[in-house]
């Protein structure tokens, strides 16, 4: 069912049970309260009609009967066995004789009081001699049983046309504001549809104006924001792709010809040594790319909050200890000052941050040099500063050191291992932290690496 | 002679590993599970063990465990994931180092060396000079300004020095106890060394201070 018929059904429904509702209502209440107040509002007019027949002569008596039932009232009047009526016939006539008599008697009779109640009938607009006062009156001496009640019909004709227009106006323009409503409500969602549908199918230009301060304007205006991210991580990630097979690829096609190269008949040992090495160093780049993979993997897979406390600075000395293999192949020399400093973060992450931050800075520092690590703390923060005599970076290189894939120095890359993903998992990770990383570089002088994280 | 206990389900691996190791002259016990480790190293005094930490039954860590706890035996983790998490349950294991696959040999030779190193040095092992604390077992310099790690040599020659401050050591000396007898370069190679420790020691603690005397040799004195 569409959205528009449901919008028509619930409104008919709205309607009909409303109308339902409120008619059973003011039935009950009517029968409740207003049929007492209605019965003694005519019986005071009865009595003094009564009062006044009693007193006049029969001739004026008539006449006053006549002019009643001319202004309103239905009048049923009965000695017992004559009937005589002013203001037209009631619908249904039939009565008891008891309460005739009983009138005769001189007793009232509260009709209106005792109509029974009925479920789908409005006592009021009942138009039965049941449903009336009676009193008794005396003409020329002779008793009579007076029934009366005012002639709804006379009375409110008018008024029955003027609410059942009112009524079927208010349907009618109901429905119609309806049906206008609804269209509102529905366009954007259809343009919503569309665009999403087209979405799937990778297209993400179909213009979408909807310019709206309401629920749905909301839903639009984030439908674009995701869409615009969703676009972004699919062409970041079709880069990635692209750029970790180009990765894989080119080496397991240096390792190939090389092979072929170790094949041949007549090669030199010289040559088999060279040829080797350069294997060795090719499965030794495509083995750390893996490996920094899998750490972005699990990185993003795993919801990794920065939830225990870790004491940087001992990560930093283990992380060091570690390393001294690699510092120490390359004579550098490596100064370390620092203060207890903890913060709240992930710490096998932030491990991750320290081993490759100083894993570059041995990679291009020139052997013999030094490299200078500082571990700071202000009120709120954590600085660490990672100082490098080595060979630098051009404020361009600088600007995409963090690129997943970048790789500084394309034509020296060979000779360094690199899988061009380092950087830009520390600073992810950082970022995760809420940290900085910020790297300043001069070429041939070196590069200092300034880490920010907040404390605790 | 050393023993070192290797342990690795996969065959090539441990043969690899066993083989570098002897070429080091090292005496090596190959076995290929964790249970297997556990019997011989009932019958066998070990040095050293140098662990897988991906193998069936008994794993890695769990052998670590029990080797450093019950055995007081150091052992040296290698992992074959890059896997940070291993890295943490090595550490919690208590493991000495670890190693990443694929290694290098001469990379897992120096950490035998350097751990066979820290064990040989029960006590802690301190020379004070100036500012300067060098702690022999750690191979590590300290001052209140923090820690100084230096290339081995470097460390070697500083702690030579600080051992007989103000005494001039000729070069001659310096290489045989620091390179050997049987080494090939010459004087320059000590000048090297002495002037690369020398600007670290200015940057890091000024106030100790390596002195040329010419046509002599060099001495380590403390300045005010």
């Amino acid at each position: 069912m569409s959205l528009y018929v449901k919008f028509i059904w619930f409104t008919f429904t709205t309607m009909l049970v409303s109308s339902l509702i409120a008619f059973f209502a003011m039935n009950i209440y009517y029968h409740q309260y207003l049929k007492g107040e209605n019965n003694d509002k005519n019986m005071t007019i009865a009595s003094s009609i009564a009062d006044f027949l009693n007193e006049t002569t029969s001739a004026r008596a008539e006449e006053t009967l006549a002019l009643l039932g001319e202004a309103g009232y239905q009048l049923y009047m009965t000695d017992g066995e004559t009937v005589r009526r002013f203001g037209g016939h009631y619908r249904d006539e039939t009565m008891d004789d008891a309460v005739i008599r009983q009138v005769l008697d001189g007793k009232v009779y509260n009709g209106i009081r005792d109509f029974p109640r009925e479920t789908f009938v409005t006592g009021f607009f009942a138009n039965e001699l049941k449903n009336t006062v009676g009193v008794s009156i005396v003409i020329d001496g002779e008793r009579h049983a007076l029934f009366l009640r005012p002639n709804i019909k006379l009375l409110l004709q008018e008024l029955h046309l003027l609410f059942g227009g009112l009524a079927v106006g208010i349907i009618l323009l109901s429905f119609i504001g309806m049906l206008i409503v609804a269209r509102l409500l529905i366009l954007p969602i259809i343009k919503l549809t569309e665009a999403t549908e087209k979405m799937g199918s990778e297209s993400f230009n179909v213009p979408l104006s909807i310019d709206r301060k309401d629920e749905i304007g909301r839903l639009a205006d984030q439908f674009l924001t995701m869409r615009a991210r969703i676009e972004r991580s699919i062409l970041k990630r079709k880069e990635f792709v692209h750029n970790v097979s180009h990765d894989i690829q080119s080496p397991l096609h240096t390792i190939q010809s090389y092979l072929t190269l170790l094949q041949k008949e007549g090669v030199s040992e010289n040559e088999k040594e060279q040829y080797s090495a350069i294997i060795q160093e090719e499965i030794t780049r495509m083995s750390l790319l893996t490996n920094q993979l899998l750490t972005l993997a699990s990185f993003d897979a795993e919801a990794t909050d920065p939830v225990e406390e870790v004491y940087v600075d001992q990560q930093v000395r283990e992380t060091l200890s570690h390393l001294r293999f690699a510092f120490e192949e390359k004579e550098l020399g490596i100064s370390f000052i620092s203060e207890s400093i903890k913060v709240r973060g992930n710490a096998p992450l932030l491990q991750t941050v320290w081993e490759n931050l100083l894993t570059n800075a041995i990679k291009y520092s020139e052997p013999g040099c030094s490299i200078e690590i500082q571990m700071t703390s202000t009120p709120d923060s954590m600085i660490l500063n990672i100082q490098d005599e080595g060979v630098g970076m051009s404020p361009h290189e600088v600007k995409h050191a963090f690129d997943r894939f970048y790789r500084a120095d394309q034509a020296r890359t060979r000779s360094l291992k690199g899988s061009g993903l380092g950087l830009a998992i520390v600073k992810e990770i950082i970022e995760l932290h809420k940290g900085t990383i910020e790297i300043t570089s001069t070429p041939a002088i070196g590069t200092t690496v300034q880490v920010k994280l907040p404390l605790l | 002679m050393i023993r070192i206990l290797a342990v690795d389900d996969d065959v090539h691996m441990l043969n690899f590993v066993a083989a570098e190791l002897r070429q080091a002259g090292y005496e090596v016990v190959q076995v290929t599970s964790g249970e297997e480790a556990l019997l011989r190293i009932e019958s066998e005094t070990m040095n050293l063990a140098v662990v897988d930490v991906m193998m069936p039954g008994i794993d890695g860590f769990e052998l670590t465990q029990i080797l450093r706890t019950e055995y007081d035996l150091p052992v040296i983790l290698l992992t074959a994931r890059h896997h940070i998490e291993d890295k943490e349950r090595g550490f919690l294991a208590g493991s000495d180092d670890y190693l990443v696959k694929p290694f290098e040999s001469k990379e897992l030779l120096y950490r035998v060396k350097a751990i066979l190193r820290r064990y040989n040095h029960p006590e802690n092992d301190l020379l004070t000079i100036g500012s300067l604390t060098i702690d022999l077992k750690s191979y590590e310099a300290r001052s209140t300004n923090g820690t100084l790690l230096t290339p081995l040599k470097e460390f070697e020659l500083l702690s030579l020095l600080a051992s007989q401050p103000n005494q001039v050591l000729s070069r001659d000396l310096m290489i045989e106890r620091i390179w050997g007898i049987d080494f090939q370069g010459d004087e320059q190679t000590v000048n090297v060394h002495i002037n690369r420790l020398r600007q670290r020691l200015e940057r890091f603690a000024p106030d100790v201070q390596i002195i040329t005397v010419r046509g002599v040799g060099y001495k380590i004195e403390v300045v005010r």
